[in-house]
């Protein structure tokens, strides 16, 4: 049968598996039985085949440019080192990979210095975690004690990562270094509006007591300020003075008490409760040291206060 | 119901040879393809991103021709996945046992041929340079750019698919008797 005579339409789809199996196994039994119709098939297969080659060419070309966009970012190189520093690579191809750093000085350069960047980001991330978990303590103090040795576990990990943690935990958060932090040394020659004759001995005693502070003798000062306190009451001042020296004198003598906890000091009178007066004070609407007092708990409470002192 | 309707409706844009989703299929699976075959299939990054690209066509080849169709069996990654484990099986690469793992995916054995798969192109060539420019246009639409009739017939303003799909054989028959 001339070739016109035969279904175009059925050969593509043969040859393109389109055919549904029942109309596949009428068309192979023809197959068998219609020599033209083999040669037909014989003929189209070629042509179909081509066209399908001719477009996988195409679809090449369209990843070539991709594949561009690929070389230009130049991120297989910082692929490669990634993997290897995540420890992916198995053993052949890890070993290339440091045969290379042995071979090649500016490979080696480049993966010491993505291991710099990666120890950055992870201290970075630390940095976020440690944020969080002073956001976590600030809103959940009921929870401290419960989460307290999770707390010291992810404390322990960075501590492990280094990076300073350490100092910056001592530097801001043991007891003597958040004493100087909250410590606010009184105005020079503080006058409340009294005449020098009658709050010089109140003054001397209260710059006294400062300067105990000043030189980090705490318990001397705590027991100055303390005294202090226990005579303002009747001392000839006026009102706003009196308040003056009463509520710097309170929030000096917490802090003395606070500096005496870091353990260089002997320890504080047992009568003081340090937390308890600091929530007095932070209670105490109109109270100079209120806010002051109110952080100073959040920091007292924070896991990095324990873990610093 | 489908078990991976995402992928389903990605297929379905893919087989329309949509570039842009093939390219952000190619970008967003070219790091995991690279990386399992470096490491478990023990090539070297150049060899496995070769490999990726010969995957990419064989899928690519696949999804157009609708031999991968909605529903998938199995997600899109883990075909290609799976084509690039057969290519390194028949390339006699690797020393991995994968049999299993293997989605049923067919793949062309021309694959492999790169240069079988290049001259049957060129013989596409150059068939296509001796027919007329109707002709041309009717093939290339059909066959290299993957359009359905009725939008053949809309492109080129014939009256109806089934004028496009008669004058698509009338073309084909005569590149039959260039042959």
């Amino acid at each position: 049968m001339p070739s016109e005579f035969y279904d175009i339409d059925s050969l593509e789809r043969y040859l393109t598996r389109r055919m549904a199996e029942e109309e596949r196994a009428v068309f192979e039994g023809r197959l068998q039985q219609e020599e033209g119709l083999r040669r037909e098939l014989a003929a189209y297969r070629p042509l179909l085949e081509s066209f399908r080659a001719l477009r996988a060419e195409d679809f090449r070309r369209q990843m070539q440019s991709w594949e561009e966009q690929w070389v230009q970012a130049g991120t297989d190189e910082t692929e490669l080192i990634e993997w290897y520093l995540d420890g992916e690579l198995p053993g052949p191809a890890r070993r290339r990979v440091e045969q290379r750093m042995a071979e090649d000085e500016a490979f080696a350069r480049e993966v010491a210095a993505y291991r710099q960047l990666r120890e950055g980001f992870d201290a970075a991330r630390t940095e976020d975690f440690r944020t969080k978990l002073e956001g976590w303590e600030k809103d959940r103090p009921a929870r401290t004690a419960r989460l307290w040795p999770r707390l010291a576990a992810a404390a322990a990990v960075l501590l492990l990562i280094g990076l300073g943690f350490n100092w910056y935990v001592q530097a801001n958060f043991s007891a003597e270094a958040i004493a100087e932090a909250y410590y606010q040394p009184p105005p020079g020659g503080a006058t409340m509006g009294e005449g020098p004759d009658r709050q010089e001995a109140v003054s001397q005693r209260f710059e006294a007591a400062n300067r105990r502070f000043k030189e980090g003798q705490y318990p001397e000062a705590f027991r100055a300020f303390d005294a202090l306190l226990a005579e303002l009451p009747a001392a000839p001042i006026d009102e706003l003075t009196r308040t003056f020296y009463r509520e710097n004198s309170e929030w000096s003598r917490l802090l003395a008490a606070l500096g005496m906890d870091a353990g260089q000091s002997p320890a504080q009178p047992p009568a003081f409760g340090l937390r308890a007066e600091a929530r007095r004070i932070a209670a105490t609407e109109g109270h100079e040291f209120q806010e002051p007092a109110r952080a100073l708990l959040r920091k007292l409470d924070s896991p990095l206060y324990q873990w610093a002192n | 119901m489908s078990k991976y309707p995402d992928d389903d409706r990605r297929l379905q844009l893919l087989a329309t040879d949509d570039g842009k989703a093939w390219k952000e299929l190619y970008d967003e699976l070219r790091s995991p393809f690279r990386l399992f075959f470096v490491k478990y299939g023990a090539l070297e990054p150049p060899a496995a991103l070769e490999l990726y690209q010969e995957a990419m066509v064989a899928l690519h080849r696949n999804i157009i021709s609708g031999r991968l169709q909605a529903p998938l069996a199995s997600a899109l990654k883990t075909y290609l996945f799976g084509i690039g484990k057969v290519l390194v099986k028949k390339k006699g690469a690797g020393d991995k046992n994968w049999d299993d793992d293997i989605p049923e995916v067919p793949v062309a054995p021309e694959v492999e041929s790169r240069e079988e798969q290049k001259a049957k192109a060129e013989l596409a060539r150059r068939l296509l340079a001796q027919v007329d420019g109707p002709c041309r246009q009717v093939l290339e639409l059909a066959y290299l750019r993957g359009f359905v009739m009725e939008a053949i017939a809309e492109e080129l303003g014939l009256p109806s698919a089934g004028a496009a799909r008669k004058r698509k054989h009338d073309c084909l028959k005569k590149l039959r008797e260039l042959l």
